[in-house]
């Protein structure tokens, strides 16, 4: 069984001597990186560049917590949120929870360093890596303290995208997603 | 009227009034109240009751006598004017006799009646002074009047209260001793405080609550069962 709870002991190694920063688990070299360098990156890159660099930092977040889990797919909902957030939480990228609105989930990020353009695309893969499905997210809201990011098929994710564009509340555009609403 | 004729007509009044202003008092008041010819042509205008006796002049010198003119038909006189108008009626020789001058007072007395009741809003009461009180004020009274400000008083100590013994068992020093209880006060007190609870009576139901939609059936046991749901919308 898979405990609910993150043990965080160990879980970043610094070698000091050589220089390096290395994470638990798949003994992975990471680089401490100031928030605002990755902003800059961000901004100058092409979508395509930015949904590439937050699938990859997704998925690394992903490997570690399924490495954790052991067993994802029989994983309750707090196991699996416990070892991803708390994997999430290592990286920096913000404290991470789950919302269930009716059967769509949505994976709420508060106090992110990261863009919203580049948390979809980390929620995303860091989903996939944990759970071995194909996944696709849509940013539903982002403000100075929250961002919110829908979890579904790429049709669903894709209309979601539309209604928000065309100036629909979030929260309408998921129970519109349930097949009510306007 | 010409200008000449205006002036003329105005020497001779002032010529009148020279005349007038010479002659003593009495004769003044006699021939303002005796009627005359002149009167009788303004008769139309002005009300005149000759038959009404000219007050004395004793009694005129009193403020106890009101004053005032009764309006009378007047019979038309021995040698009546034709319709005198207000202008055109007294001949050119004569000068214009002015309308105040022509009245004829009558005494009108003071009723002994039964006073009428003064109004609810006046302070004043409608019925005349007495006459003992308009003798007052006419001939003055024979007391002193009241000075309006007493004197001040005389400076110095204030003589002192006379001593009254001090009672410790009267009422007058303040002390009371505590009334007691009768015995049917102390039955009537309760012995212990009981609350008085006022519970409603509310009749058991099963059917208190309406549901209008069912609650979330979906309870996904794992997370990979909702991830499964949320892609499947």
């Amino acid at each position: 069984m898979v405990a609910s709870s993150f043990d965080a002991t160990h879980a970043v190694r610094f070698d000091l001597p050589s220089g390096s920063v290395r994470t638990r688990g798949d003994d992975e070299r990471v680089l401490l990186v100031p928030a605002a360098a990755l902003d800059d990156l961000i901004r100058s890159a092409s979508p395509q560049a930015v949904e590439a660099l937050g699938r990859t930092l997704g998925a690394a977040i992903g490997r570690r917590a399924a490495a954790r889990m052991g067993d994802p797919q029989g994983a309750s909902m707090d196991a699996f949120v416990a070892q991803l957030a708390g994997e999430a939480a290592i990286c920096g990228v913000g404290a991470l929870s789950v919302e269930r609105w009716g059967r769509a989930l949505v994976i709420v990020v508060d106090d992110s360093p990261l863009v919203g353009t580049l948390l979809a695309p980390l929620v995303s893969a860091a989903l996939e890596a944990a759970s071995g499905r194909r996944t696709w997210c849509a940013l539903l809201s982002r403000d100075d303290r929250v961002a919110r990011v829908l979890v579904g098929s790429e049709q669903a994710v894709g209309r979601v995208r539309e209604w928000i564009a065309s100036g629909m509340e979030w929260s309408e555009a998921v129970t519109k997603l349930h097949g009510g609403g306007a | 009227m010409s200008r000449g004729e205006t002036l003329e007509r105005l020497r001779a009044l002032l010529d009148r009034v020279r005349t007038r202003s010479n002659e003593p008092r009495n004769s003044f008041v006699e021939a303002k109240t005796e009627p005359k010819g002149v009167e009788a042509r303004l008769a139309p205008f002005e009300a005149v009751d000759p038959s009404v006796a000219p007050a004395s002049s004793e009694d005129r010198g009193s403020r106890e006598r009101l004053v005032a003119a009764e309006a009378v038909d007047v019979a038309p006189a021995a040698n009546p004017v034709e319709a005198p108008g207000p202008t055109a009626a007294a001949p050119d020789s004569m000068p214009p006799v002015d309308v105040a001058e022509i009245e004829v007072t009558g005494e009108i007395e003071v009723s002994e009646e039964e006073a009428e009741p003064a109004p609810a809003s006046s302070r004043r009461p409608v019925a005349p002074e007495p006459e003992e009180q308009l003798a007052e004020i006419a001939f003055g009274s024979e007391e002193p009047p009241q000075p309006l400000h007493t004197p001040p008083p005389e400076s110095g100590p204030l003589p002192a209260v006379p001593g009254i013994p001090f009672e410790t068992e009267s009422d007058f020093a303040g002390l009371r001793s505590p009334t007691p209880l009768l015995p049917r006060r102390l039955d009537a007190l309760p012995h212990a405080l009981d609350p008085e609870a006022v519970r409603p009576e509310i009749p058991p139901s099963d059917a208190v609550g309406e549901f209008i939609a069912q609650a979330q059936r979906f309870a996904p046991p794992t997370f990979v069962a909702l991830l499964d749901a949320s892609l499947a919308l």
